[in-house]
Order: structure tokens, then sequence, then C-alpha cells
């Protein structure tokens, strides 16, 4: 993105998360007494007593700003969590909602788009009468459209469904589009609910640890899901500075690359995300030289932190960087992931100070990489943001943050 | 970014009319009655059409070794890349990867659904469970071919391919990629049909894939993505009549309808049963073809198409 002049920069962020409801409360959690990963309560399935991060069943009753929505019951999860960490990003830019019709939403989700309402697929097997609300709830849910309507923003509203990468994806879009001149200012992240679908398709591919997520450790055994959403206000600078805006960072480059191997294993070389990270590096106008920090991927699962660790050894030979693990905080939720993961780095700029990467404790000598144990010192603004993603999605962002900008 | 035209290279589509023009040509002399799907909702009678598109994609798949653990959506936009890819000269690198649908592949997530709730959670199948995800026919796409460069998914019911085009000249105009490949999926659905039935009467439901090879080169048919609609002249066969009304059965409208235009008269109508026209289609007499969506103001044109030529 450094070939061109538009400058993108980050103006609000509101954040949902296991450690909890607001990007403040959730940064505090985290340094001092974080929240760890709990049995499953939210629905009924044989795997309740694999480790995650969800929030209460009556999800509406902890968002009382969002209680002009007419009918709450009409959105699943997945959207209420959206609508929640937009409105505070939103809010947190000082945006007003009547004067966003030169903006777009690019939102990203992995469950939020599938249509799974047990009740309409029972109703329909045993051929009793079938209610069609859910039919229209899934119309009501399409989490770019809404937040596109609830805020009256009238450019692109891409809903992108990239698996685990979606909502890096996003960002990266976001940016795209702010460069082209296509939109003043972007809502972008992403949101994901947790889901039996996720349960069981993860535990079947024998992926979930039945302890707290351990990623890049020597012992790792598995993923802890979470349920969550980010979103951030991507914006011209010019436009920023005008009005005068808070600004958190810059989103300076971003690459996206497929491996062409396996439907779920990440290519064995990092062929895809080598190249996504090239990508990113190249359109950001910097090089990898000035990285200071890397927001893992990291689930935990053992192919996936091979892999990328293997990778982040060879590529970062030469340089101290600190690998810093944020799934231990949030477990992998899934679309949500790298808006949050995104989020959380652009916070650990401005802190100058990166959490503990919960979970990890002694390196694997088959990665060769150690994430950062304790509260550590971070001097430098530019840090990597990666996601790996089921399909062979492989994504990254290169972020600034306000710490030393020139703006 | 500097403003350039995005030109389609050629259209590969698997349709309930064919894949090739000669296949859609000879459905037209005589065209196949869509299937009545009927639900009994504690007496209430719904009622719906549908056209399904295997009959032609089979032949199409054969020679995909890896593509035989996919579900059927990622068959279809399978065959739809490799029509697309036939009907081409040359692909100077690979091309990025857009892949847009409105529902995605639900009738995996339906049997994974069945799991759960009938068989038990042990019986979950891992391939159910990433196949049910909507990446997964661009993650098979880019494996088969061995594409290693940017794509994306995007599952939407607000214009899908609309979204695509935006993006795709995002990523020509920056240079990020010379070519994309623009796919759009749908499959038909037995579970979802009904409900969706009781809520649009008179619901017509069209399956198949149509894949775009774009480019910012002068090659092919200028696509422009704008507000102006150029005026249309209405003649000849409705093509919209045969393939129902939906974001996705006007796209495969506007594509077969750009594959034939040399050979017969056409125009498409306002598809379907939809309100306050939302989608239109025309043909005017200097061979343009158009479709805009008024929601959202995007209109798209495709103008002087010679893609016909390289389709057979």
């Amino acid at each position: 993105m450094g070939d061109n002049n538009i400058r993108v920069v980050i103006t609000g962020m509101g954040l949902v998360c296991g450690q909890g409801l607001s990007v403040t409360d959730s940064w505090k959690t985290m340094l001092s007494n974080p929240v760890i990963p709990h049995n499953i309560s939210l629905f009924k399935t044989k795997w309740h007593d694999c480790p995650v991060f969800h929030l209460d069943k009556d999800i509406i009753k902890l968002f009382p700003h969002l209680g002009d929505i007419k009918d709450p019951a009409f959105y699943n999860r997945t959207s209420i969590l959206a609508l929640e960490a937009a409105r505070q990003a939103v809010e947190d830019s000082g945006l007003k909602t009547e004067g966003l019709e030169r903006g777009a939403v690019v939102a990203g989700t992995t469950v939020g788009t599938m249509f799974n309402p047990m009740g309409y697929y029972s109703q329909y097997h045993s051929k009793e009468r079938l209610d069609s609300k859910p039919v229209q709830r899934y119309f009501a849910n399409d989490i770019a459209k809404l937040l596109a309507g609830c805020f009256n923003i009238k450019g692109a509203a891409m809903l992108i469904t990239n698996a685990c990468s979606a909502s890096t994806d996003s960002i990266g879009m976001g940016a795209q589009l702010i460069q082209s001149g296509r939109a003043d200012f972007v809502l972008c992240g992403g949101s994901d609910e947790l889901s039996p679908f996720s349960v069981s398709g993860f535990a079947s591919l024998h992926l979930l640890a039945p302890n707290p997520c351990m990623p890049f450790d020597k012992n790792r055994n598995g993923l802890n899901l979470g349920e969550g959403s980010g979103f951030l206000i991507l914006e011209n600078e010019k436009q920023a500075c005008l009005r005068n805006a808070r600004i958190y960072g810059r989103v300076l480059g971003y690459g996206n690359s497929a491996d062409a191997y396996h439907p779920t294993a990440p290519h064995p070389d990092a062929r895809g995300l080598s190249l996504a990270v090239k990508r990113a590096l190249d359109s950001s106008g910097v090089d990898r030289d000035s990285i200071g920090l890397v927001n893992i991927h990291g689930t935990g699962t053992s192919a996936n932190d091979k892999v990328e660790g293997g990778f982040l050894k060879k590529y970062f030979s030469n340089k101290k960087v600190i690998f810093n693990g944020t799934k231990g905080y949030t477990g992998h939720t899934l679309g949500a992931a790298g808006a949050i993961e995104a989020i959380l780095t652009i916070k650990a700029i401005e802190a100058g100070c990166v959490p503990p990467s919960i979970g990890f404790e002694q390196v694997d000598p088959d990665i060769g990489v150690a994430l950062n144990k304790g509260e550590e010192r971070l001097d430098t603004d530019i840090a990597l943001s990666i996601n790996l993603a089921f399909g062979g999605n492989n994504s990254a962002l290169i972020l600034k943050g306000a710490k030393g900008m020139d703006v | 970014m500097k403003d350039f035209k995005l030109n389609l290279k050629s259209i590969g589509l698997v349709s309930p009319l064919g894949c090739t023009t000669k296949e859609i040509l000879e459905s037209l002399k005589s065209p196949p009655a869509p299937n009545k799907g009927v639900y009994l909702s504690g007496g209430h009678e719904i009622n719906w059409h549908y056209y399904e598109a295997n009959e032609y994609l089979k032949p199409l798949i054969k020679s995909y070794k890896k593509a035989r653990r996919a579900n059927y959506f990622t068959k279809l936009a399978v065959g739809a890349v490799e029509c697309c890819l036939n009907a081409t000269q040359t692909i100077d690198e690979p091309p990025g990867v857009i892949l847009c649908t409105s529902f995605g592949p639900m009738n995996t997530a339906f049997s994974l659904l069945d799991s759960i709730v009938y068989e038990g959670e042990d019986y979950v199948s891992p391939m159910a469970f990433t196949n049910s995800l909507p990446n997964c026919a661009v993650g098979t796409v880019t494996s088969l071919f061995e594409w290693t460069s940017p794509s994306i998914s995007i599952t939407t019911h607000n214009t899908p391919f609309f979204q695509g085009l935006i993006l795709a000249k995002e990523w020509l105009g920056r240079g990020i990629v010379k070519e994309i490949i623009l796919i759009m999926v749908e499959e038909y659905c037995p579970v979802f049909a009904p409900g969706m039935a009781d809520i649009y009467p008179g619901l017509f439901l069209t399956e198949g894939a149509v894949a775009w090879l774009l480019t910012n080169s002068n090659h092919g048919a200028e696509v422009r993505v704008d507000k102006d609609i150029p005026a249309g002249q209405k003649k000849g066969i409705d093509l919209g009549a045969y393939l129902g009304g939906s974001p996705f059965s006007d796209i495969m409208t506007l594509s077969i309808a750009a594959m034939i235009q040399d050979e017969i008269d056409l125009f498409c109508k306002p598809s379907g049963d939809k309100k306050n026209n939302v989608y239109k289609e025309k043909k005017d007499s200097s061979g343009l073809l158009n479709m805009f969506e008024s929601t959202n103001d995007y209109h798209l044109t495709l103008l002087k198409s010679e893609i016909c030529d390289k389709l057979n």
C-alpha cells in the first residue's frame, strides 16, 4: 500500500472477547487478572468439558447500549457481537452516523453465514409444519448489510468468509477501499459466535485441547475455541486530521495468498504464509527489519504452530522480534480472530508493553521460537499480525502504532 | 490508482441449460421445464420451482482426481473455472480468485447438522465440516490449479457478484494480480427451499456456477460498474423466464446472454417476481448488455462482447 499517497489511519476500535466487553476492559483484564477458559454451558454438547471462552447465554443483557434494537431476538449471537463491537468503534471514532454515507463496511465471519437452526431442520425432517422465521432471521443476519443499515453506511458492504483469516482480510480490503478513493472511511472487522457446529467440527478433527491452549509450546495439544468480535474504523488520514480525530495507528500493508495445498493442513514449507507476509511488506513500504512485534496466529495445534513457527524462525533469524500469542486470552474466535488480534497489537504498541503469551512455557525444538512469557516492554512501533485459515488462506497485516507517528 | 478498463476475457459456466454455446442454443430450442418442489406444512402446501445443473457438471470434472472428495458446491465452482480456462488462449500468471455466493454450501452444512442432531457428535465427519465452510471451494480451486495468488470468499445476500467485482477492480487497479477469476456459485438445497418459498411465493431457484476471467488489458468485452444505464431495446427471447429470479440467476442470465448474443436475438426482462424491478437486464442494438441493481446503485454493463467467439 506504500505505492499510494493516501494513508490509512485507525480512528476507532471496538472489542468484545473472553477478557472483556470493551477494548479498555479487555486490555486491563489481560494485564492484571486474565480470565481463564471454562467449560461449555451455552448449549448441550458431548465436548462440554473442553475449555472455551464464551459469554453469557443471555448476551443481549450484556450490552445495554444496544437497547434500541427493535427485536433483539431476531439477531443471532454473531450479529449481536458485531453490532456491539461496531457501535463501540463508531462511537470511539467520534464519527456521527448522519455523516457516514461515503463509507463502506467490510466484515468477516465463519459461522455467521451458515444457516443451521436445529428447530427448522427437525421440523423439515419430521415433515411438520415449517416455521419460516429462521429463514427470515437468516437473511436479516448478514452482518455486513446489517451494520451498513444500522450506521447509515451507503457504500460497499462486503462479507468475507475466508474462515480464520476473514477479518484480517476485511481490514486489508478496507484499507484498499480508502486508498483507491472508493470510501472515506471503512467499518471493518469480524465476528463469530461459539456454535455447536464449530465445536463438533473441530472435535471431529481432534483439534480441541482438553486444557487451556499452549500456543507454540512443546506440550501443546490443541486449541480452545472462543467467541467475540472486533471492529475498527479506518479512515483517510487527511480527513481524520481535518476533524481532529484521535489516531491509534496506521494500516501500512496487507498481503493475502493461497497455499494451494490442502483443505485443512498448512503447506509444510509455509509456501502461502511466506507469500502473504512478503506481499504485506511489499505493499507497506517498510522492510522486515522495521518489525519489532509479531502477533502470531498460534492456535496451539500441532500442525499450525509447527509450520508458522518454522517460518517465523527462518524469516526473522537475524533480528530480535517479540513473538506474541494472544489466543490464550481469547480462544480461537475464527472469523473474528484477525480483527481482535489487530486491535490487541495496536494496544500493545500504544502501551509500549506486550502482555504475556499465556500458555507458552517451553520452546518446542521442532519450532525453535520462544513466545514472550512475561509482560515485555516494546520500543518499536511497527508490527506484523498474521492469520492462517482452513482452505489454505493466509493473510498478513503490517500495522504501525500511534507511538512516534508523524501525523 | 489510475482508472482503467475492466475487461472480461472469457466466461465459463455450468448452467441448467448447458455449459457451452452449442449446448445452450440446443437447450433453447426446447427449453427444459423446471422441477416442481412441494412441501406439505401442516395442511398448507408450499410450492416452488427449481433447476439443477448436475447433468452438465458430471462430464466436466472427471479428470479432477483431487476434486473427488469435494462437495457438489465446490465441483460446480471447479467446473465453471475449467470452462472459463478452456475458453481463453492464455493465462499470463496465476489469477486472483474471488468466489461469491449468497448461501454457500448449504447441503453440506445440513449434512453436518444431520450428524449432530440425529447420529450424535461422534459421527460428525471432519470432511463435511471443512467442506461446509464457504472458502473451501476457493481452497479446492487454488489447489487444483496450483495458484498461490490472493484468494477471497464472499458470502452475502447483498449483491455478492457486485461486491466481488468491486474487489476485482481494486486488485487489478493496484497490480496485485494481472487477472482475476471471479466465480459465483449457488446450489439447490431442498431443505432450505420450502422455508424460502414460504416467504417468497412463486420462488424459482436456479443452481450452477459462473466464472469470469477479468483483466485490465485490452482483451474481451469491457465490463463497467457505474451509474449510467444505457437505454435498451427488447426483442426476441426472454432468457430470464427460463432461469428464474435471484441475484445468481441474473448473473447466469447475463453470462449466457453474453455467450450467445451473436447467435440469436434476445432480451432479458426484470426477472422473476421481484418487486420494484430490482434487477434488470437489457440488450440494445449495439450489442450492449446491461444489468443494474438499484438498491446499491451498482450497474454492470458488458460492452461489445467478443468472448463468444472463443467458446464452442
